[in-house]
């Protein structure tokens, strides 16, 4: 039998509970949920049970319970606080994103699990979504040629809720941008490499919660490309399809509905010359370009098998710490552009 | 979800010490960490923002190259005189055993010339000394790899006494023990790992030097990075059949910036061209890799490697410094750069 990694979870009853639990830790091959935690005691009762896991009622009670790693899906101010106990107790941390509410914290948190020896991973899971996945190949391929320019876009209908905590940025650290956009900006830097500068507009275009409900940045990529995230929490569901474009000097991919929470999605490649020669497979030629569809993977479930891997092969996992500090200093920069109005270098 | 490797080398990781392996074709070494990166748009010596280093391996038929020794040698004499023309400086990382056995002449051309003369390991291939199959430093332990890097230093330094401030071991292999062997050493510079990876940018480590830290240690030594992927360019596509996937990555590297991929000189030296022109645009620091026994195979699409390969580079890298757009300089001198800017902030 293979090894499995013994996983707790802090702030069980969000995301964990609707996705990361049910679709990542428990179908995982290599994974097993052992201790859950979460501020509500009641929510965290019915996870417990659900899931058939122990009921911790402290973080202190979770990590003194026979696990290894630890995912945490609490508010993003107590993300901190939260990774360092964790590397104080040697356990292996998988954190949402945002990692931090700054770049000090960020930093403070390498700092912590370079010192305790644990691995820390930020949970960009969209990085594993099955197109992403065969649109890097194309584009590392250079089957597009020099990147040129890249649109990622993820939006909802997010009205006013009483005390959530994305819509104060004392509690998530920003809005739209933050919350979604993370994932955008960390998606087009796997896609086109990193970026060099920034700009960025924010502004409450429809909902007056005290967190950004628009934003609209723009890229400089190291390779010279150029890019754009729109994030917006005030375009209903269905208006949006979170697009993904991908444009190179030789062809482009275009995406409708990959950027999200879901395993599906559309996406077409449209190659030009030699470029045409590929021939990945689950793909067919069609006069309006070549589809792109191989099998789904569910992105949460391939989250967590890989850094479980990465734990019991003792390597750095591909959502790894380094891409957090990053996509902070980034969504930085872009609040920094978006209040003072100047480009930002990075 | 298992990522599979892109392989242009056997995958090795170190088999001794718990740190280390290759940098090269989409290998990453284990528990080797970035620390206190040479910032973007530092101004250098000559007021130019980006600095660019040309570095050549000097193995003869010690290593794995396949060409004419006494003719690599000989050329040594004006690639030298070239060099001192264009008051270009380069690292020449020279085997032990070949500055030994086959020196001191070649080895005093490229001191004269104003170059640095750098080990390259004692042996090439450790299993030449040691017996066996194992090859790189990453197979031995402590004291194998001390007398890898100590005798490389003494050969050098017989020849010039106290020159030697840095090494490119072999293969650019290494694990704790090279490195720990070096700090024992004295030595200020290493550079042994890959600058980017074309198909894994993840295991790329920036072409900026920085200092190399392993697991909990911080060594006292400035790591330069090195071109892991468009190295040797005209050389290696001569002979397709057998180096196919470090083609292809050549080949994804000119798809990737619009160049044209041309099984000549000049298609090479154009892929350097980028390379230094990118580093311009970036205001950053880039490494240069060259074997110059490879420019002694003989080939239908040149004539003299050297003066249709090299030459036009460091012709362009003249010009470049001359204008002030670039700083040349050796391994020892961007090291010198690096500590003094950091000493000046306090770090």
């Amino acid at each position: 039998m293979s090894q499995k990694i013994k996983w707790g979870v802090i702030g069980s009853g969000g995301i964990a509970r609707r996705r990361t639990i049910p679709e990542g830790i428990m179908p995982a091959e290599n994974a097993e949920l052992i201790t859950v935690y979460d501020i509500n005691p009641q929510a965290n009762k019915e996870v417990a049970r659900e899931f058939k896991a122990v009921c911790a009622e402290t973080v202190a009670q979770l990590l003194s319970s026979d696990i290894q790693s630890v995912y945490i899906a609490t508010p993003a101010y107590l993300h901190c606080e939260q990774v360092l106990a964790c590397a104080k107790a040697g356990k292996h941390i998988l954190c949402e994103k945002p990692l931090g509410m700054t770049i000090e914290e960020t930093e403070k948190m390498l700092k912590a699990y370079h010192k305790a020896g644990v691995l820390l991973g930020t949970a960009f899971m969209m990085r594993f979504h099955s197109q992403h996945q065969a649109a890097l190949k194309m584009i590392r391929e250079g089957r597009l040629g020099k990147p040129v320019y890249a649109r990622a876009q993820l939006s909802c209908w997010y009205p006013p809720i009483k005390n959530a905590w994305r819509q104060d940025p004392a509690a998530g650290g920003g809005g739209s941008l933050m919350d979604m956009g993370g994932h955008c900006i960390d998606l087009l830097e796997m896609f086109f490499g990193k970026i060099r500068k920034v700009s960025c507009f924010i502004n409450n275009s429809v909902h007056n919660y005290k967190s950004e409900d628009s934003a609209v940045a723009t890229l400089f990529f190291e390779n010279e490309a150029i890019g754009t995230v729109d994030t917006f929490f005030c375009i209903p569901d269905n208006s949006s399809k979170n697009v993904l474009e991908l444009y190179g000097s030789k062809g482009s991919v275009l995406a409708k509905g990959t950027i999200g929470q879901g395993d599906a999605g559309e996406m077409t490649a449209f190659l030009e010359g030699d470029a045409m020669g590929y021939d990945a497979q689950q793909t067919r030629q069609q006069s309006s370009g070549i589809i792109i569809s191989p099998e789904p993977v569910n992105t949460y479930r391939a989250e967590i098998e890989e850094f479980s891997h990465a734990i019991i092969e003792n390597r750095s996992p591909l959502n790894n710490a380094e891409h957090g500090v990053q996509s902070q200093k980034i969504l930085a920069a872009c609040y920094e552009s978006a209040k003072t109005g100047k480009i930002i270098e990075l | 979800m298992q990522i599979k490797q892109h392989k242009l080398v056997e995958a090795v990781k170190h088999v001794q010490g718990k740190y280390g392996g290759f940098c090269f074709g989409g290998q990453k070494p284990d528990g080797v960490y970035v620390h206190n990166v040479l910032p973007r748009g530092s101004v250098f010596p000559n007021g130019a923002k980006s600095a660019i280093l040309l570095t050549f391996d000097v193995e003869g038929t010690y290593g794995n190259g396949s060409g004419d020794m006494q003719l690599e040698i000989t050329n040594y004499k004006r690639i030298c005189k070239k060099l001192s023309e264009c008051n270009i400086a380069v690292t020449f990382n020279v085997v032990g055993q070949m500055a030994q056995e086959q020196g001191p002449e070649f080895v005093e051309w490229m001191l004269e010339a104003g170059c640095e003369v750098a080990p390259h390991g004692y042996w090439h291939d450790m299993n030449k000394f040691y017996g066996g199959e194992h090859i790189y430093a990453g197979h031995y332990g402590a004291e194998q790899n001390y007398q890898q890097i100590r005798r490389g230093i003494d050969a050098i330094e017989k020849i010039r006494p106290g020159s030697v401030k840095g090494i490119r071991l072999p293969y650019g292999h290494f694990n704790e023990y090279s490195y720990n062997a070096m700090a024992k050493c004295g030595l200020v510079w290493a550079s042994n790992v890959g600058a980017d990876d074309l198909l894994y940018p993840e295991n790329g480590f920036g072409s900026s030097p920085f200092q190399i830290k392993l697991g909990q240690k911080l060594y006292p030594l400035v790591e330069i990075p090195l071109d892991s992927q468009t190295y040797d360019w005209a050389i290696w596509v001569a002979d397709e059949a057998n180096n196919a996937e470090f083609v292809e990555s050549v080949r994804t590297y000119c798809r990737m910036h619009d160049l044209p991929f041309e099984r000549t000189p000049a298609g090479a030296v154009n892929i350097w061209m980028r390379r230094i022109s990118d580093t311009i645009k970036l205001q950053t620091v880039f490494t240069l890799l060259c074997h110059p026994i490879n420019l002694t195979i003989k080939s239908s699409h040149w004539k003299d490697a050297v003066e249709e390969f090299l030459f036009p580079v460091i012709d362009y890298l003249c010009v470049l410094q001359r204008d002030g757009i670039i700083w040349v300089c050796t391994c020892n001198k961007i090291a010198e750069f690096y500590s003094n800017f950091f000493l000046s902030k306090g770090v």
